[in-house]
């Protein structure tokens, strides 16, 4: 009787198989079903709230509807159904169940016939859902599998979700802790219940009421004089808790939290017209003092110490509240409850609506000062501030309504407040006005509409993380400072929140009931960082392949440096605070809001597009002060200024201005560049208004226009006050020895780009050269040709450790090449020595072939050496086409220990020929497109190589690693400043725990992923395959080398699956050193700030951590290897022009010491020195060793040992290595290279 | 008391005359094992922890001072002295089971020596048996004897550096004769090779089969790789085929058996999940501060 419609159900769903079943959340597509399971997300992110729109109703129609209506429930359902599967038997079903249990599952009879149907069927009607087969039943329960359905649904993934409530449990508050909390708060109610009431206090009777040594008014500014109306201290008309704790979204903070309490002013107090000109303001801080005055006898007397202080709630000068610290004490009787490090506010409030909200509309002026003009400015703070205390307990009481509402609400505040906080916004004013109140607050609006037309933006039956998302996206993708939106918090009421377009041009969530802007502490430089924020954790949220948990929750990213490309310290000189009067007072309050707001005005008017982000903070110590101060006494005049830059844009010489015809822009533009302003036709026929501006070695454009800006319209000299570290990081890359160099900016390719030309050249040549097989490609591989050699390339610098650049070359395919590696090198070299002949007969090129030993155990390989008459020297090597073939067939050939031998030539071979091609490519297409790519990994190179590392490292690998902000910046953004660059690479390696995580690196030049979607697919990012590969061969390898001993960095990119090609033959030390020294240098950074010092002493090494040091000298090659050297003068150095007679008489003979010495001693000692000798004052290098441990210990004699050992003198047969011994013959090795030789004791 | 021997080794403390810090070599009489070096059994003498840079000519001058009269006649260092690795392997036996000629055959018999002995060891032959005698009873005395003999090293110096950068440039005449000679080497070898493999398809054996060999074939190994490739290409065509004619969703078995599978699939992820969410939970990962 069923069977014609759920035939016709089943045809249908043929007909649409993929759109409303698989939108429909769980069913596992065929398709999905190839894919391999990728543990991070992939299949399982069957819905995501970024389709919210549509698919978000249909999901809350399943959610509501789930109860009653299972035929609208998609299958997803049915999971839940099995659960209850032995209840249901309105179906009759069961029959079946048991008919099945006698049966075998394979067995197709007429009753599973009707079965099967069913299980068809319940893609669409759970109703029916069919009953799991005798086996299957077995196998799952019916909990674990709803879990794993729902965790798919609901979350971006199951194991998001699983690493949600996980976060969730580490950040509780502890029950303990709550429990001795509520334990205080009692007794404090109790305590302020105590307080006497004193009436119609004057001024005077007020003031000296206290003993001024002990507790002091903290009246807000200006400090009233004369008053015709008296203070009161009647008790509290409520005491309530409010704030995340009373709302139980608090979390865990390890410097510790506070929990606010309000105690509402009873409303005889007040007067209609207090809220104008302070009036209620003075009131309240004579009522918060009283209270203090005698609470803390009271406490002493209860049992309570506690310690009390004046705190600014949430910077806000305004709103002083009383801040209660624990003491500890040795009285077991004590309550003392610092343990749990809480602290209280006790905040006084006004009682709700006291005041007449409309008179308090930001638009509205409440202190009336005299002025000459005859509209006083609207005081927007200060209304927002009074409301505000008029609010606490109303808007604890809307949340608490809107969490029982929501399921998940409280767990997406959590979500949203831990975001904000590892982000650095909070509610005070100096952290972006922006805290979790703001957020729940909007959350609420938002689940009450929140679209243009009110249409809904999140719905209650959202879990955490769609909650969260849903309001990121949110923020990300609307305007709040153009545009704002409007919300009623009158609980009961059902208003739906609008988003208006036209707004105030200040950020505004306005609350329609209460009158009040909730973002009234943001500023628009604050609202535009929380955009941006906003954004780049959308992108991250959107990310399939990666899972971005930890960046987006788990790791803080509030460190300025990282967080912006330029930081500048800004201290303003006292005069300027003159510019301060009466009229900005009653706008601004104080002076640092309206300082910020200036510096945030002329610096967004001068950058322009250069700058996506300005940021402007007040580097204040604290809002705290002691009870008988009336206001902190340190005033803080430092201000940070934090600029994110527009690579496009922030290095353009020209700033241009409105067009000729516009007078008034044009005016404007004027009257704001003052003289530097001039009228330019440009290339396409425009007469523009622009400035000009030059550039400097040492100083990025945007600097010179912010000091000029500054000094402009601020004060005349206050550019003498601006503090930048950002050239220090750029003066520390060598100066090339090139005519040009005092001209250039730091990211000129220039230099680069002259040796790519000169290996395109001679590829001309090449082709045409008259061969028995003819060149077919000539591909760039060595670092100098991809943008990252340390050293600029400069014609004719022969020291240059990077002089030479590698370049393969291929000729035309032919089958003859020979089936024997040794003939095959032989006939390769064969052809080097007819192009060698050639150009050297017919070309103005010089070239021989050298001897290389880059890949062990293959002796016959030889390179052609070439230099070019640009003063250039490449270095040819062949490939062909059975290269490959044959080390493969030499490693299937091998055998037993063989083989891991064999694997790593294998790689050797593929890191040389076909490796570092692909990845010469890669890399100068990124460096094209990140311009800061080319300075940062040269200033890494830099750092590495002044601690001794750089030659541990293979160059590609260095790169890679410093490629890794560039292409995955996240927590952070892609860096545009050397500066921001070099610590995120610093602050990567830091972090990076090599042993358990892998590094995958999507080489591709966008990091935005909300492109549009066919784009997505013709990309070359990476795939989930491709990725879960990637991961696959690092489980694999870790498997069987758990600790890292063989290989350490893993860094996979879709240049290298295996992710091992170039951290192969790193060794555990030096892996380890990277970490450790990384993680010292971001410590000393952090700590002790950046300064030209502490630069200087990230770049020293530190000699004492080896064994012995070895100081040697060699001849001079600083001029030789293209470097200025420092403290000369330019004009007496002259350029290179022609290459030396023998060119190898210019070669650092340092490293080669250093060559022998591993050859040699590498089994015992791990040498390491820098490879820019050049590099280094006076030609002096310094070799360093450390013992390998392993080699340390006494063994047994064996022939085979490999290291130089000396018996032991018990005759126990042993023998130990023979230090002493050692260290005479390295000192002999070195001859007249060394200089000293220091051993650590 | 000072270690003179050591599992049959004599310990021979010696240093540089300029530093006194002695360094030991171990030596003694080698035996060798394989018959094809007889040559030199007998009068030979393997010594162990050679000092760095041990040539023949630093070795004669030694032998001058310490034992006149025995004089040697060749000097066969490892090859690994002068590389950082343990072990050497020869990648042409790897590559290809060509009979390379006689005389190349020679020099890597020497070589292979060289290669099978561990780092910074050597061999030493004397010119008879009663040089050898000398040399290993006075070098025996000094072992004895406990003192340090001073040994002469060859001097390091920048020079010595430079030199090795130019030993790296080639000459061409000198390359492009050795080059030559070797691709011919190498064509006959091939040729060789080749003659020897058309006389098996001469052949004929018991069953009566004879080997059949295409034109471009040049080892026997080369065929036998070939074959074994074929096979597996061959298995895994047929594999594909079968897998395209079947049909998945054809029998009520297969949709229900997927429809199991995926549940399983399902599940088991979200076991995997839980596990790894547990492993990161125990390397304490979800601490935000």
């Amino acid at each position: 009787m069923r069977r014609p419609k759920s035939q016709c159900e089943k045809y249908g769903e043929q007909q649409e198989p993929s759109s409303s079943v698989r939108s429909s959340v769980t069913v596992v597509s065929p398709k999905q079903l190839e894919k391999p399971w990728a543990p991070v997300s992939e299949t399982r992110n069957y819905i995501d709230v970024a389709q919210m729109g549509t698919a978000g109703k249909r999901k809350l129609v399943h959610w509501e509807s789930a109860s009653e209506s299972p035929a609208e429930v998609d299958f997803s359902v049915s999971a839940m159904e099995v659960e209850t599967e032995e209840s249901v038997e309105k179906n009759g079903n069961n029959g079946f169940v048991e008919h099945e249990e006698s049966n075998d599952d394979g067995d197709v009879d007429g009753d599973d016939d009707d079965d099967e149907e069913e299980e068809e069927d319940d893609q669409k009607k759970p109703k029916n859902s069919g009953p799991p087969t005798k086996k299957q039943r077995k196998q799952l329960s019916a909990q674990e599998v709803q879990l794993a359905r729902e965790t798919a649904e609901l979350f971006k993934s199951n194991i998001f979700k699983l690493q949600i409530d996980e976060l969730m449990k580490e950040v509780r508050i502890k029950e303990t802790h709550v429990a001795k909390i509520e334990k205080v708060l009692h007794r404090l109610h109790d305590l302020i219940s105590k307080v006497p009431s004193v009436e119609n206090l004057t001024l005077q009777q007020a003031e000296h009421h206290f003993n001024s040594k002990k507790v002091v008014i903290p009246f807000p500014d200006p400090k009233p004089t004369k008053l015709n109306y008296t203070f009161s201290y009647l008790p509290p008309e409520d005491v309530s808790l409010v704030g995340s704790f009373g709302l139980k979204t608090g979390i865990y903070q390890s410097q510790g939290s506070s929990i606010d309490i309000a105690l509402t002013m009873p409303k005889e107090l007040f007067q209609p017209k207090d809220y104008l000109n302070y009036r209620a303001l003075y009131k309240r801080a004579f009522y918060l003092t009283y209270l203090s005055e005698h609470l803390m006898p009271l406490s002493k007397k209860n049992n309570l110490p506690i310690k009390i202080s004046y705190h600014f709630l949430n910077d806000d000068v305004l709103c002083p509240v009383l801040r209660i610290e624990s003491i500890k004490t040795e009285n077991p009787e004590d309550l003392s409850f610092h343990k749990t490090k809480f602290t209280i506010n006790l905040i006084v409030a006004f009682p709700f609506g006291v005041f007449d909200s409309k008179k308090l509309l930001p638009d509205k002026n409440c202190i009336r000062v005299q002025s000459d003009s005859d509209e006083l400015p609207p005081t927007p703070f200060y209304n927002a501030s009074i409301l505000s205390m008029t609010a606490y307990d109303y808007y604890l009481k809307y949340l608490y309504t809107v969490k029982k509402s929501a399921e998940s609400f409280k767990e997406a505040c959590k979500l949203g407040r831990l975001w904000l906080q590892q982000r650095g916004f909070g509610s005070a004013i100096n952290k972006g006005g922006f805290g979790h109140f703001e957020f729940a607050i909007l959350m609420s609006a938002l689940l009450n509409g929140g679209g243009l037309n009110g249409s809904k933006t999140l719905f209650h039956g959202y879990s955490s993380y769609q909650l969260f998302k849903g309001l990121i996206k949110y923020l990300a993708t609307n305007d709040l400072n153009s545009g704002y939106l409007s919300f009623s918090s009158m609980i009961g009421e059902n208003v739906n929140s609008k988003y208006k377009e036209d707004g105030f041009n200040v950020p505004t969530i306005f609350d329609k009931n209460t009158k009040l802007n909730i973002l009234w502490k943001m500023t628009p430089s604050s609202y535009s960082e929380l955009q941006y924020q906003a954004n780049e954790t959308l992108n991250l949220l959107n990310d399939v392949v990666k899972d971005r948990f930890d960046p987006v929750l788990l790791q803080k990213s509030d460190f300025d440096q990282m967080r912006f490309d330029v930081v500048l310290n800004l201290s303003i000189p006292e005069e300027l605070s003159e510019s301060f009067g009466p009229l900005e007072k009653i706008s601004y309050i104080t002076y640092e809001s309206y300082l910020k707001n200036k510096l945030y005005k002329i610096l967004k008017n001068a950058l322009g597009d250069r700058a996506v982000l300005i940021h402007v903070r007040n580097e204040k110590s604290s809002s705290i002060f002691p009870i008988n101060k009336r206001k902190p006494t340190n005033v803080n005049n430092n201000y940070i200024i934090g600029l994110q830059l527009n690579p496009e844009e922030c290095d353009k010489l020209v700033t241009k201005g409105p067009n000729n015809d516009e007078q008034e822009l044009g005016l404007k533009f004027r009257s704001f560049w003052g003289s530097k302003a001039s009228l330019r036709r440009f290339k396409d026929g425009t007469i523009q208004h622009c400035v000009v501006w030059t550039a400097q070695t040492n100083e990025p454009i945007v600097l010179s226009i912010i000091k000029y800006a500054l000094d402009l319209h601020l004060h005349s000299e206050i550019s003498q006050h601006l503090v930048s570290e950002i050239t220090t990081f750029t003066n520390k890359l060598p100066t090339p020895l090139l005519p040009s160099a005092s001209s250039q900016v730091s990211t000129t390719l220039v230099s680069f780009t002259n040796l790519r030309n000169a290996l395109e050249s001679l590829n001309k040549i090449l082709a045409n050269l008259d061969l028995p097989l003819g060149v077919k490609s000539l591909s760039p591989a060595s670092t100098a040709l991809r943008f990252s050699s340390l050293l600029q390339p400069v014609p004719f610098a022969a020291s240059n450790p990077d002089f030479w650049n590698d370049a393969v070359v291929q000729f035309e395919t032919s089958t003859r090449w020979p089936d024997e590696i040794s003939a095959l090198e032989k006939t390769k070299t064969a052809f080097l020595l007819k192009v060698s002949e050639l150009l050297n007969s017919e070309t103005t090129y010089k070239s021989y072939l050298t001897k290389d030993d880059s890949i062990t155990f293959n002796e016959d390989i030889t390179l052609l050496n070439i230099l070019t008459p640009e003063g250039y020297g490449f270095r040819l090597r062949v490939l062909t086409e059975r290269d490959e073939v044959l080390y493969l067939r030499a490693v299937a050939n091998a055998e037993g220990k063989q083989k891991a031998l064999l694997q790593d030539v294998y790689l050797k071979f593929n890191q040389k020929y076909l490796g570092t091609v692909k990845h010469t490519r890669t890399v100068s297409q990124l460096a094209h497109h990140f311009h800061f790519y080319s300075p940062t990994v040269r200033l890494f190179k830099l750092w590495l190589d002044s601690q001794f590392l750089l030659h541990h490292f293979t160059d590609e690998l260095v790169e890679l690693l410093a490629l890794k902000p560039f292409v995955d910046p996240a927590p952070y953004s892609v860096p545009h400043s050397v500066e921001n660059g070099f610590l995120q690479i610093l602050h990567f390696l830091a972090n990076w725990n090599w042993r358990e995580t892998s590094l995958v690196l999507d080489l591709v030049k966008s990091t935005a992923l909300n492109d549009d979607e066919p784009s997505m697919k013709l990309s070359d990012r990476l795939t989930i395959q491709a990725h879960r590969v990637i991961e696959q061969n690092f489980e694999k390898i870790r498997k069987s080398d758990p600790t890292g001993i063989k290989c350490q960095l893993f860094v996979g990119s879709k240049d290298d699956p295996s992710g091992i090609l170039w951290s192969n033959e790193l060794d555990v030390p030096i892996a380890t050193r990277l970490t450790a020294l990384s993680r010292a240098a971001l410590q000393l950074v952090k700590t002790e700030g950046l300064s030209d010092s502490n630069i200087d002493l990230l770049f020293t090494p530190a000699l004492k951590d080896y064994d012995f040091v070895i100081r040697v000298k060699s001849s001079n090659i600083t001029a030789t290897s293209g470097i200025l050297p420092s403290n000369t003068f330019k004009n007496l150095i002259t350029p290179l022009t022609a290459f030396p007679d023998d060119i190898s008489t210019q070669y650092d003979l340092i490293q080669a010491y250093v060559d022998e010495l591993n050859n040699k001693f590498h089994n015992s000692i791990i040498f390491s020195t820098r490879k820019f000798t050049g590099l280094n004052e006076d030609n002096t290098n310094i070799v360093t060793g450390i013992f390998v441990p392993a080699a340390l210990s006494k063994k047994k004699f064996r022939v085979n040992l490999g290291l130089d050992v000396k018996p032991v003198d018990d005759n126990s047969g042993e023998v130990v290595i023979n230090k002493e011994g050692l260290l005479d013959q390295i000192t002999l090795m070195g001859g007249d290279l060394v200089q000293s030789i220091k051993i650590r004791k | 008391m000072a270690v003179t021997e050591l599992k049959g080794f004599y310990v021979l403390p010696v240093s540089s005359p300029k530093s006194q810090v002695p360094h030991y070599i171990f030596f003694k009489k080698h035996d060798s094992k394989n018959s094809g070096s007889s040559t030199n059994n007998g009068r030979a003498l393997f010594m162990c922890n050679l000092p760095v840079a041990t040539s023949t000519a630093s070795l004669k001058k030694f032998f001058q001072e310490v034992a006149i009269g025995a004089t040697i006649e060749s000097f066969v260092p490892s090859l690994l002295n002068d590389c950082p690795l343990d072990v050497w392997v020869n990648l042409t036996k790897l590559t290809s089971d060509l009979e390379l000629n006689p005389e190349l055959l020679s020099a890597q018999n020497a070589d292979e020596e060289a290669a099978k002995l561990p780092k910074n060891c050597g061999i030493v032959s004397f010119v008879d048996k009663s040089a050898f005698q000398l040399a290993f009873n006075s070098l025996k005395k000094l072992s004895a004897s406990a003192k340090t003999t001073p040994w002469t090293f060859p001097t390091f110096d920048s020079k010595y550096y430079l030199q090795r950068y130019q030993a790296k440039i080639l000459d061409p005449e000198v390359l492009s004769e050795s080059v030559s000679q070797a691709l011919v080497d190498f064509d006959r070898a091939e040729r060789e090779s080749k003659e020897a493999l058309q006389q098996q398809t001469q052949l004929v054996d018991e069953d009566g089969f004879t080997l059949v060999v295409g034109s471009h074939r040049k080892t026997k190994a080369g065929i036998m790789g070939k074959q074994k490739l074929a096979a597996t290409v061959e298995v895994e065509k047929a594999q594909n085929k079968m897998k395209k004619k079947e049909k998945e969703d054809f029998y009520r078995f297969q949709l229900r058996q997927r429809k199991k599978d995926e549940m399983n699939e399902l599940l088991q992820k979200f076991k995997l999940d839980q596990e790894k969410v547990r492993m990161m939970k125990e390397k304490k990962r979800f601490r935000p501060y």
